[in-house]
């Protein structure tokens, strides 16, 4: 089986490639650099228009397809041609891996490849119980999906700070300030850990295939499926790694 | 005797005066480059940076007064903020400012915004001011090739009582800095040439930089700039952050150099 690691240059990923090939024994791990200039697009501009479309404009209805204005094409074109990020727009997971996953030649689409693609999007799942997105860090399946943007966004920093944030209102200014003093408590924009973080999202995605099996209930365990930040950085640089089970597992990669 | 301060001159010369500089100036704003609604944060400095490239640059605002709500900052405190790096923008143009803490500077807003005038004026833009925007000039493909005026207090007045047809304004390109109300835009979605998300709740993280990210063209010919890009594309609604205005200002202006080839 091979791992392969797509990753634009703005996501820093090395130490998760070097620590992915020394747990991956038996499977070979590779970094193929940006994903969009291993499989490029046939047509940019029909690829910007179906990320356009996929844009979740509204967080609490079922996902429907955008109906995408000139702006927004142009947006994606930019995003694509990495000019800018893709800040402040949330994206549909499944549709996202969807079309990451067509971009892939057919002859490429084995089981036995294993294809993680970081990305700086945020992406999220529309949830059937309470009626409603959530974002996320992680999209299991094929390709794996993991969100840079969803490390800081998706799990809940702690309670305090949205109760602060309700009393200061939604001034960016006053969030700044809110962060200052949770700062240490959750993984932010150009942190330092994130890379860290990342491997174990990583290895999330390679359990998944590989033994079709992805979260673990254990809490320190680093395939716990943190809903919290704490809980993120509690499960990613706590000792031990793993569980019990899931280090057994690891050895047989 | 008392000896007079001032020269003699008649009234009928201040008149002349004031239509002939005005007419001379109007008759040549008739064709701009670009023309920038909206004489806000954003629209200064877009203008600014036109009229400094040598782009003929006409910026249109519905007041009698340039600056929208720059002079101010929050509770009608005239202190404004603005975060890093917008603080370079006020730097260059000679606005003193003051380290408050990391990554935050502040400001006196009527000296900010004073400024920001006078550069945008020294750069060479000319200004109609009480004038409201009515519609658009479209060429073929429904491009922007401009804006159709009137004078702003005629927007004020009943229907049943005026009847004063507007004039148009022709340009390369129309930069819309109207802030929440879109107005440019809105005479597009009026003919169903275009659509508006509104404002979206998403995430305040990063939503200063999503606005300057999506400021640029949204439709052939109109660049979107400023608080109307957040009506446009659905955008987390923002506290009054001037820094992001600057910025986006500035980057309106970068995309049209761009497409004028300049």
């Amino acid at each position: 089986m091979r791992v392969i690691l797509y990753a634009k240059p703005t996501i820093k990923v090395s130490e998760v490639v070097e620590y992915l090939s020394k747990k991956i024994k038996q499977h070979c791990v590779e970094f193929a650099g940006d994903f969009l200039e291993k499989y490029p697009p046939s047509n940019i501009d029909r690829l910007s228009h179906e990320i356009a479309r996929i844009r979740v404009l509204n967080p609490n209805k079922e996902f429907e397809y955008n109906d995408v204005t000139y702006g927004e094409i142009q947006f994606e074109k930019k995003v694509l041609e990495r000019k800018i990020s893709p800040h402040g727009i949330l994206y549909d997971g499944f549709m996202l891996q969807y079309i990451y996953r067509e971009l892939i030649p057919l002859d490429k689409r084995s089981l036995e490849q294993v294809h993680i693609i970081f990305t700086d999007r945020l992406f999220g799942t529309f949830d059937e119980v309470d009626r409603r997105y959530h974002s996320r860090v992680i999209l299991l399946g094929y390709p794996s999906l993991i969100s840079t943007t969803g490390i800081v966004e998706a799990p809940a920093k702690p309670r305090e700070f949205y109760i602060q944030k309700i009393l200061l209102g939604h001034d960016p200014l006053a969030y700044e300030e809110i962060k200052e003093q949770f700062r240490g408590r959750f993984i932010d924009h150009g942190d330092p850990r994130m890379e860290e973080v990342l491997k174990g999202y990583a290895m999330q995605a390679v359990f998944y295939q590989v033994f079709n099996e992805a979260f673990c209930d254990n809490k320190i365990c680093r395939l716990y499926n943190s809903h919290w930040q704490e809980e993120v950085i509690n499960s990613q640089f706590t000792e031990p790694e793993f569980c019990k089970k899931h280090r057994q597992m690891a050895k047989s990669l | 005797m008392v000896i007079p301060m001032f020269d003699k001159v008649d009234e009928k010369d201040v008149t002349r005066a004031i239509m002939e500089s005005f007419s001379k100036e109007f008759q040549e704003s008739a064709e701009s480059d670009v023309i920038i609604v909206g004489g806000g944060p954003s629209g200064l400095m877009a203008a600014k940076e036109l009229a400094s490239r040598g782009v003929k640059t006409l910026l249109i605002e519905r007041n009698n007064y340039l600056g929208g709500g720059f002079w101010i900052g929050g509770y009608l405190m005239n202190k404004v903020t603005v975060r890093v790096p917008a603080h370079k923008i006020l730097e260059e143009i000679g606005v003193p400012l003051q380290k408050y803490s990391s990554g935050l500077y502040v400001t006196s807003g009527p000296h900010a915004c004073s400024k920001l005038i006078a550069a945008a004026c020294d750069a060479g833009t000319k200004i109609l001011s009480m004038t409201r925007v009515d519609d658009v000039v479209l060429r073929e493909n429904n491009r922007v090739a401009g804006v159709v005026v009137n004078w702003t207090p005629i927007s004020a007045l009943p229907r049943e009582i005026t009847c004063v047809d507007p004039v148009a304004l022709e340009s390369k390109l129309v930069i819309d800095g109207t802030g929440h109300d879109a107005e440019v835009v809105q005479a597009l979605v009026r003919r169903g040439l275009m659509k508006i998300k509104g404002y979206g709740a998403m995430w305040v993280e990063k939503s200063e930089d999503a606005v300057v990210e999506h400021t640029g063209e949204a439709h052939p010919g109109l660049i979107v700039m400023g608080m109307a890009v957040s009506t446009v594309y659905g955008l987390p609604r923002m506290g009054p952050t001037f820094g992001a205005m600057l910025l986006s200002g500035k980057r309106a202006a970068e995309i049209a150099l761009d497409l004028l080839g300049k």
